[in-house]
């Protein structure tokens, strides 16, 4: 999706310059925060989320199994995001789920995306007989109902973290190696493939070397996506019960295990952790937008 | 055309057989059986248990209850359900799949009303207001949890206003009113997210399309009305669209389960969610057929269309 | 009368299983409709009902207050969509709750204590320790609809469906708590016999509880099976219209009812599976008897036209924390010790159930069979707050056993209720105090209850349904053959106190071998228990008058007194 076609491509170098590494990364930050204000804004929120999970222990004012006040008071100076039903301190509570957040979102994207690129740009690339096999795999598993794999997983490996990416990264990955598929499909075709493969490049180098690089843009498209899509799968998840062990904190069991019963008189309780995932979701998605219109292929020179 | 459409009857065959058996042997190699769960409160000895897995046919051998499974996907009979007694697809063509069914209809259909004209509007208001007003909604309905805005609509008049939607689901024979309100407002809440996803989407398209030079010629020729430069866009939008929908929509038809909880709506979902977790095979095997072969032809009608609607495209 | 709360044991609601005890009786509440109950071995309560033999006042059309008005729908919330309606097939609550206001049973239980009370048989006796004689109401009738035609009710009914529950098979999982019935006859029209292998006197329990209701031989011989809404036909003063446990069920009145004909005219049944949704239908006014209401929420229920009471809960369910004795470190008694020294009961209970009035109870939250208050705070590990005092002893312990630092999986699940994974998160920071590091394992139900079965599991914190009866819990969970005994505990002596318990037949006797036997597994921890006397709130619209209770807070199975509801519109 294109803002403009009259700015130049911030991945080109200028003629007869070779800039030093930082000016030329404070240089094209200073630009993308120009030309993409909502995928900036993303940028910002999602090192926020990072810092938190990074360094929850020294934010957080207080342990999260802590009992540190009375059940369900309100945002107050000891407590600013108030306390759950057992009386801790929700701000804490909501730092530390960053980690689930991030361990989840970005784990389950990781897995998906590995998986997807292994089985798409594989697929796409040989083509033929492994392409038809691989093909009949991805949409068999598409048409099973994602409910079982979900059930059938959590029945194996038990609750936590571990099954939850494992799961959610299952569940995503065919319907993204589908699209990078596609996109490796469209590079094939191109003439410098066909100049590579007349230098004698193997079909390794060719697949590595030349195609990965040529469909990065539409990877991180649908990786970005599949972020948000984990963190708001992990909220559903922990409705039905599954997901991350307590006690450790996630937004998601905030939601369901007090936010829900108690939204009546203590509406904190679920506004904090939503407005949390919410927001996450949101930033991964315009971060994601944002960076798909500086690397697509038609704004650059070469 | 027919021999697209032959090829991919075809090769359905292979994957669908690939996808029960998968279901088939998932199911059974999960921890525990309906043994476990019927007993669950009572005493009984080895023995017992296994006599009550010999009367509930669990007890054979797998290749015997494989054989027995492959014969009741050719028949199309599932049999009864160990826990209900009741045959499974009468229950789920009966009663399930018509609450769903009309679900996903209605989500599919308010999701493309309120998502493509969003779009449309943003994209030819293109950085105005009312574009960076329209896009944050959108994603903002993509951001929050499903059973978060479910349960919000449904708690939250109960105690401001001591009303809510009627709870029980009620068929359209039994209480038109009630069952219409039951169908019609979860549906909204599930086309929320369908709606944003279409809505950037179709923004995205039509600013494409916008910039393409035949759109500048037709402005300069004076044709233009928007409504000319609006089907042009939509023609080309359409196929991403479309795919999208179709995405949409195999996802709902089986993954409705909290929405059917939250709402108190018998559906597919709930029933599907139920027979795994009371391991209750024949459900699952009949439910899972069922949503397969949906899914499968729902895929191919899909992508029959795309040469239908853009001719340019070769199948 | 109506509007006295009940102060009954309390319990809180799950999916499928049930806590704790029962209470005692308070005066008035409970309309003694038929009283005498014959030589039944129960322990004395404070308002145990008049002695033998008086049988129900004759079938006036509406017996007791005057001022109670003829009509009216109640509409009543179902929490679970059970898998079927067979009575006799299930171990879940839908069926016995229609099933006992459309038909009775051969007895059934008094509203809080739980006691067998007269039901089709006005009277029983017991000539010897291995022989029951009931004598059955000859008025009663079965319905007047097909196969039945309302005929007469007969001991060969009675007996046909005895059998049917005794028998072991798929359509029988309760069958083994008969196991120790050697036989029923029919010795006349209105006598059946029951004759035991050997003496026991908790056998009436499962003779009178909620599943053991007496069904027509042709009924199940037209239907096959009576998993389906539509076989439910009974002798009872409702006639069930449909019932179907995924959307619920509707009652309407038994115009040829040969008792005492109910009040209402219909009783409708709505299925709601999710807790939010069962509090707006309650607050939207569609619903006139809420679901428990969240202790810490009752003043969002309170209004001009809302009652709330406050039920003590019924069953004799028990719950534990513990596992395996047979595995490291748990096989080590000073570890077991350790760590029942540090659950503090107190914040386990408002961990579980934020807000709610808790008093700590020994194994069984239930006044009639539980250890006495004061008695439970002599017990090591039971005061109000875990002292600095029983910290060091419990750490002295774990360092005796050397597992300092270890490692422990305590696995529960979801699928009952959110309250059990808070009872356990809220372990780990007493666990961690002493050095045991408790993770938790949050499993997917069926899995779980395989692991449970197969005894795979290193430690939990469960509850154990049971009703009617201690021998019940204390049999199976704890006995060497019990069959929920998961804690290896294989203690002859224990053994011997239970079949010396269920062969006593003095009540008061009876009574104090069950606290004996409470007082000893709670000193030997083969697992620790955590169990309170509670109050369950529930929010009843005024205008329904005579509510005794639910499934879930003071009645076992409130379909056994629907008949005394009235509606005051």
């Amino acid at each position: 999706m294109l803002q403009s076609t009259s700015e130049p491509a911030i991945m080109a170098p200028r003629p007869g310059e070779v800039p030093s590494p930082l000016r030329l990364w404070s240089g094209r930050l200073a630009h993308f925060f120009r030309q993409k204000p909502m995928g900036a804004f993303g940028l910002v929120v999602v090192v926020a989320l990072l810092f938190c999970a990074i360094f929850a222990s020294v934010i957080a004012p207080y342990d999260y199994t802590e009992r540190s006040g009375q059940a369900l008071t309100g945002p107050s100076a000891d407590h600013i995001f108030g306390t759950d039903k057992l009386g801790r301190d929700m701000f804490s509570r909501v730092i530390y789920g960053a980690r689930a957040t991030v361990k989840i979102g970005l784990g389950a994207a990781a897995l998906a995306t590995f998986t997807a690129l292994v089985a798409g740009l594989t697929s796409g690339f040989i083509g033929g007989w492994y392409d038809a096999i691989v093909q009949r795999l991805v949409d068999t598993f598409m048409s099973l109902p994602g409910i079982v794999i979900v059930l059938s997983v959590v029945a194996f490996a038990g609750g936590g973290e571990g099954t939850t990416i494992l799961v959610l990264g299952l569940l995503a990955a065919p319907g993204m190696s589908r699209v990078i598929r596609g996109a490796t499909l469209q590079v094939r075709g191109q003439p410098y493939i066909e100049a590579a493969r007349a230098m004698s490049a193997s079909t390794p180098r060719l697949i590595l070397r030349h195609t990965l690089p040529n469909i990065t843009a539409p990877t991180i498209v649908v990786g970005t996506l599949a972020i948000g899509n984990a963190i708001l799968a992990e909220a559903a998840l922990s409705f039905l019960g599954f997901g991350v062990n307590p006690p450790t904190p996630s937004w998601g069991q905030e939601l369901n295990a007090s936010g829900r019963q108690y939204m009546q008189i203590a509406p904190w309780l679920a506004i904090f952790p939503g407005v949390a995932i919410s927001l996450t979701v949101f930033s991964f998605n315009m971060l994601g937008d944002a960076l798909r219109d500086v690397m697509d292929p038609r704004l650059r020179n070469t | 055309m027919r021999q697209f459409v032959l090829r991919r009857l075809a090769l359905m065959v292979p994957t669908l057989f690939l996808a029960v058996t998968a279901v088939f042997i998932l199911v059974r190699i999960i921890p525990g059986d309906a043994v476990t769960l019927l007993l669950d409160s009572s005493q009984y000895s080895k023995q017992d248990a296994d006599a009550i897995r010999e009367q509930l046919g669990i007890n054979d051998s797998i290749p015997v209850q494989y054989e027995k499974f492959l014969k009741q996907v050719v028949t199309g009979d599932f049999g009864v359900s160990i826990w209900s007694g009741q045959d499974v697809m009468d229950t789920l063509l009966k009663d399930r799949l018509p609450i769903t069914l009309e679900l996903t209809f209605f989500a599919t259909l308010f999701g493309i009303l309120l998502g493509v004209p969003a779009g449309i509007v943003a994209a030819l208001r293109q950085d105005s207001l009312w574009d960076y007003v329209v896009r944050t909604i959108g994603i903002g309905g993509l951001s929050v949890p499903g059973f978060w805005l479910a349960t919000m609509v449904l708690v939250l008049p109960a105690f401001w206003w001591g009303w809510t939607l009627p709870i029980g689901y009620k068929t359209f024979a039994e209480d038109a009113s009630k069952h219409v309100q039951q169908i019609l407002v979860p549906a909204l809440v599930m086309s929320v997210a369908l709606a944003a996803v279409l809505m950037r989407m179709t923004r995205s398209m039509m600013l494409e399309v916008l910039r393409q030079d035949f759109v500048r010629t037709a402005r300069a020729k004076g044709l233009a009305g928007r409504v000319v430069i609006v089907r042009h866009c939509l023609r080309n939008a359409m196929l991403p669209l479309v795919s999208i929908v179709g995405v949409q929509v195999a996802v709902l038809l089986a993954g409705t389960v909290i929405y059917e909880t939250v709402f108190t709506l018998p559906g597919v979902g709930s029933y599907l969610y139920e027979g795994v977790a009371r391991r209750d095979y024949p459900v699952v095997q009949g439910v899972t057929v069922m949503l397969t072969v949906g899914v499968i032809f729902l895929n191919l009608i899909i992508d029959v269309s795309y040469p239908i609607i853009d001719p340019r495209v070769r199948v | 009368m109506s509007g006295t709360p009940n102060y009954w044991q309390r319990r809180s609601l799950s999916r499928r299983t049930f806590l704790y005890g029962t209470g005692v009786a308070t005066a008035g509440l409970v309309t003694a409709v038929a009283c005498g109950g014959g030589d039944d071995a129960s322990p004395a309560t404070s308002t145990a009902p008049a002695g033998a033999g008086t049988t129900a006042a004759s079938p006036t059309p509406l017996p007791t207050t005057a001022a109670a008005k003829i009509g009216g729908t109640l509409k009543l919330i179902w929490n679970t969509p059970d898998a079927q309606l067979d009575p006799h097939a299930t171990t879940e609550h839908f069926a016995p709750e229609l099933y006992r206001a459309s038909s009775h049973g051969l007895m059934k239980q008094a509203a809080v204590t739980e006691k067998p009370e007269p039901d089709l048989a006005t009277k029983w006796e017991k000539p010897d320790p291995l022989t029951l004689v009931f004598h059955l109401d000859p008025r009663a009738k079965w319905h007047n609809v097909a196969p039945v035609n309302g005929r007469a009710v007969t001991a060969d009914d009675v007996v046909y469906s005895l059998k049917r529950i005794s028998t072991p098979g798929p359509a029988a999982p309760r069958a083994s708590s008969f196991s120790l019935i050697e036989s029923y006859t029919a010795t006349d029209k209105n006598t059946v016999q029951i004759k035991l292998k050997q003496p026991f006197v908790p056998i009436l329990v499962p003779l009178s509880d909620k599943w053991t209701v007496i069904v027509a031989p042709e009924v199940v011989e037209k239907y096959g099976d009576l998993k389906r809404g539509d076989s439910i036909v009974g002798c009872g003063p409702f006639i069930c219209q449909n019932a179907d446990s995924s959307t619920g069920a509707t009652l309407v009145r038994n115009p040829d009812y040969w008792g005492d004909k109910p009040y209402l005219d219909k009783v409708v049944y709505t299925t709601i599976k999710d807790a939010e949704a069962r509090i707006a239908a309650f607050k939207s006014g569609q619903a006139d008897v809420s679901d428990i209401v969240p202790d810490l929420l009752i003043n969002q229920f309170k209004a001009d036209n809302v009652q709330i009471y406050e039920f003590d809960q019924v069953g004799v369910g028990i719950s534990l924390i513990g596992g395996p004795n047979d595995r490291a470190p748990l096989n080590d008694e000073k570890v077991r010790r350790a760590i029942n020294l540090v659950i503090d009961r107190n914040i386990i209970g408002q961990a579980a159930f934020p807000g709610s009035k808790q008093k700590i109870a020994g194994l069984f939250g239930n006044p009639t069979w539980g250890i006495p208050e004061a008695d439970v705070a002599k017990l090591p590990g039971y005061g109000p707050k875990t002292t600095d005092a029983e910290i060091k002893e419990a750490k002295d312990l774990i360092a005796a056993a050397g597992v300092n630092g270890v490692e422990i999986v305590c696995n529960t699940t979801k699928a009952y209720n959110q309250y059990h994974i808070d009872r356990a998160e809220a372990l780990v920071p007493m666990l961690d105090r002493i050095g045991i590091k408790l993770k938790l394992n949050v499993m997917e139900f069926a899995a779980m209850k395989d692991a449970e079965t197969k005894k795979t599991l290193q430690f939990t914190a469960a509850t154990y349904a049971a009703y009617g009866d201690p021998h019940t819990p204390l049999n199976n969970s704890f006995s060497s053959t019990g069959t929920r005994n998961y804690w290896a505990f294989q203690d002859k002596t224990y053994d011997d106190m239970v079949t010396k318990e269920s062969q006593e037949e003095d009540p008061q006797k009876r009574l104090q071998l069950i606290i004996d036997m409470q007082k000893y597994l709670l000193k030997g921890t083969p697992v620790s228990s955590d169990m309170w006397y509670q109050k369950v709130p529930i929010a009843v619209l005024k205008k329904v008058k005579n509510f005794q209770g639910t499934l879930t807070a003071g009645a076992s199975a409130s379909g056994w007194y629907l008949s005394k509801i009235w509606i005051d519109a």
